[in-house]
């Protein structure tokens, strides 16, 4: 198809979409709610994705994703909310927001770091969209040509890179996190014979482990235990004048907001590795290629704008890989793929053969969100902030409940609420022994599909690996996979950094 | 004793926690078919069901065999087995506040929600875990929290040796209605312990409110909005049920 009639069912789609007012109150509720979330210490997008995961799943397709995705952009733009205020970030993703955002309240311009960061989120997610129509349809081009052997290493990539930048403690810890995914997702019959596996006799888990409700568990009841444990005090927020975009701000950070969305959108799409990491990477490039270091930390508008538009530009560049690979890029993402499976969507190299049209629609929402975005953001902002005041021993039980009942809802089974819980709480304690935890729901999620596609692949290959050392596509994958374990091995990254520093050496040497 | 060695001392136990899931596994993987018949069908190593939990397994030993390694050579072993028998450490706060709060989100999923009345027991859940940390007494919260753990306990028992009665009966009705009066009654004397107390009384008709209306409202909008049965419906929600039909004709 011509890019012409591509733009043409691209504004189609938008003009249709808007047709339906029940779309517009969807989608004005759901980013309210988005933003809130994501202001309110405590929750997180990943937590807000996945309860209205299960409030979405009676919607027509179209409708549940313009919610799901208003909720998702929202929140992480939210987070900045909370972290300009009141020096608490609402999100993990707007921590490194604080920095400069705090500081300029400090000084009186609270309302024009919360206008910078408004318009630095809705050009950071315009950018991750239009990253996400550019390179979604290539990438799902090419994943046509994999095959079982391509899948199975795929399946393997996801579950070692998504660990690769998020382990603080010893490296292993992410494979070890992997592996226990790996493990839940084993339970129940295998898809190939039907052998019921780790079932321990009970029937109820013979259909497998529901990915909704883990997800929630693992996400959702870690946050509720950590933040009754340790609960936040927040102060007074500080005051707010007039909210203005700034756009000649924007304008003079020009550099900064480009270079800023190409690093949100790299990092969204490597899976498993959320905004967090986009914001502080973009935020200490911002600060390294500045001419005035020094002025960060202080109140600086440039570390505002990087933050902000990093960590918005990783939605889209989290969706490439969601979308083309069935590779959920970030742990909202990760929730996103559990609602995409509920409406009966499966991400991957065919979705365009079987649903042509959603990548299109997807696009078209995520224009819808940000603008939607920036309009709440600069007209509801002062309604939000009083929201900051809400004790998060108040609210943090009502998102329990919320947790259980829409794990519930799911299936409508009481094992799945037992799961969530059991879940849970072994998360809380891998995430305070410093285990990340992406690793493992990506592990759950992409299980079945390195099961299968190994059997599958052996089955053609009647028992034998060499195929996997010859298909070319294969031999990448496997040369990457092998990279980025190597690189985590910190006697590798000595004996590399060695290496760099005698090359360097050499010639000034000579 | 400092956060890494808390650290190592915790990777010595969760590697004895990984060996024994990977032991497990392998034993599990063992019994399933690899190269014999499965339902009329010759089986293969390599498209046997076991394959994957094997490998699953193996790396899962080697990493844990590596995890103890460290933590031995580190001295997480060492402190490891010094602090045996010794929970010195779960009388801080934080720790009493965690395991709160484990304890009665566990109550509510094992011991209310699959058998009372999905309001009455969203209610109580909210109203013990809310006050409980809201009011910021802990006297308040050893109370919500104990008698909440004697009245789930018990049911939880109850069902798992069989006794406890069916779903719509009458003696399970019965049972909702004195889990509602032991909520009501908990209430009445957390309220009266507050008394000299004006901030902790405020609070806890805060939380008091907030738990009766978010129960109300999540029950209405699964059970009427989205048609989603709630996990146990007893006399609240059959009376919803009713006032719903009532409204409805009313409408009509």
């Amino acid at each position: 198809m011509d890019l012409v009639g591509q733009f043409s069912i691209f504004f189609g789609t938008i003009v249709a979409l808007l047709s339906n007012p029940y779309n517009w109150v969807l989608l004005v509720v759901s980013m309210v709610l988005g933003i809130v979330f994501g202001a309110l210490p405590g929750l997180t997008a990943t937590l807000g994705v996945a309860l209205l995961t299960t409030l979405t799943y009676g919607l027509p397709l179209n409708s549940a994703m313009i919610s799901l995705l208003a909720m998702y952009v929202g929140a992480v733009y939210g987070g900045s909310y909370s972290s300009i205020l009141i020096n608490i970030p609402g999100t993990a993703a707007a921590a490194a927001t604080a920095l400069d955002g705090y500081p300029m309240a400090l000084k009186g311009e609270g309302g024009r770091a919360l206008g910078l960061t408004t318009t630095a989120s809705f050009i950071g997610t315009i950018l991750g969209t239009l990253a996400l129509a550019a390179t979604a349809p290539l990438i799902a081009q090419l994943a046509l040509q994999f095959t079982s052997y391509e899948f199975f290493l795929l399946a393997f990539f996801g579950i070692v890179i998504s660990g690769s930048l998020t382990a603080n403690d010893l490296f292993y810890k992410s494979w070890i996190a992997g592996l226990l995914g790996l493990t839940l997702a084993c339970v129940g019959r295998d898809n190939l014979q039907s052998y019921p596996r780790f079932t321990m006799g009970f029937s109820a888990l013979e259909g497998g482990i529901e990915v909704v409700p883990v997800l929630i568990g693992a996400f959702g009841i870690p946050q509720i235990i950590k933040t009754m444990r340790d609960p936040l005090r927040v102060d007074k927020p500080q005051e707010v004048r007039k909210i203005l975009p700034d756009w000649g701000t924007i304008a003079r950070q020009f550099k900064n907001v480009v270079r800023s969305a190409l690093i949100g959108i790299g990092i969204g799409a490597v899976p498993g590795v959320g905004e967090d990491v986009a914001a502080w990477v973009s935020y200490g490039t911002a600060k390294n290629t500045s001419r005035h270091p020094e002025r960060f930390g202080t109140g600086e508008p440039a570390g505002v704008v990087a933050c902000e538009t990093a960590n918005n530009a990783c939605i889209g560049g989290a969706l490439i890989p969601l979308l083309t690979l069935g590779i959920p890029g970030s742990p909202p993402a990760a929730m996103l793929l559990g609602a995409l499976l509920i409406h009966g969507v499966n991400p991957g190299p065919n979705l365009p053969f079987e649903r042509p049209g959603f990548l299109i629609e997807v696009t078209a929402i995520m224009l819808l969100c940000s603008a939607a975005m920036w309009v709440c953001g600069m007209l509801l902002c002062r309604q939000v902030i009083k929201v900051l005041r809400a004790p998060s021993e108040v609210f943090l039980p009502i998102v329990g409940v919320l947790c259980v009942i829409g794990s519930y809802a799911i299936g409508l089974n009481v094992v799945n609420l037992y799961l969530m819980v059991l879940v849970g709480v072994a998360a809380f304690f891998l995430i305070e022994m410093e285990y990340p935890i992406a690793p493992l729901v990506i592990g759950v999620i992409l299980g079945p599909m390195a099961d299968e596609n190994l059997r599958r692949a052996l089955m053609v290959s009647q028992g034998s690996f060499l195929p996997f050392f010859t298909r070319p596509v294969s031999v990448i994958l496997l040369l990457t996979i092998v990279l980025v374990m190597l690189n985590q091995v910190p006697t590798y990254r000595q004996w590399q950094s060695g290496l760099f520093r005698r090359v360097r050496r050499r010639p000034t040497a000579a | 004793m400092d956060d890494l060695l808390r650290m190592r001392r915790a990777d010595f136990w969760t590697s004895l926690i990984f060996f024994g899931i990977a032991a497990g596994m392998i034993g599990s993987a063992m019994t399933m078919p690899l190269k014999e018949s499965f339902a009329g069908v010759q089986n293969a190593w390599y498209v046997s069901p076991a394959l994957l939990p094997l490998m699953i397994a193996a790396g899962l030993l080697i990493l844990a065999t590596t995890l103890l390694c460290n933590a031995i050579r580190t001295g997480g072993a060492a402190a490891a087995l010094a602090s045996l028998g010794r929970w010195a450490e779960a009388s801080r706060d934080a720790t009493v506040r965690m395991l709160v709060s484990i304890a009665i989100i566990a109550g509510y999923v094992f011991g209310l929600i699959p058998r009372v009345d999905y309001v009455i027991a969203t209610a109580l859940f909210l109203q013990v875990f809310i006050a409980a940390f809201y009011v910021g007494r802990k006297e308040i919260m050893r109370l919500q929290t104990a008698s909440f753990l004697l009245l789930v306990a018990p049911a939880f028992l109850a069902d798992l040796l069989g006794v406890y009665p069916s779903p719509g009966t009458a003696p399970r009705y019965a049972l909702d209605l004195i889990v509602l009066l032991i909520a009501f009654g908990l209430g009445l004397v957390t309220w009266r312990r507050l008394a000299p107390d004006p901030i902790g009384r405020r609070r806890f008709a805060i939380t008091t409110t907030v738990s009766i209306v978010v129960a109300l409202l999540t029950s209405v909008s699964f059970k009427f909005g989205l048609l989603v049965p709630l996990p146990a419906e007893g006399p609240v929600v059959r009376a919803m049920e009713t006032v719903a039909i009532a409204l409805r004709k009313l409408g009509a």
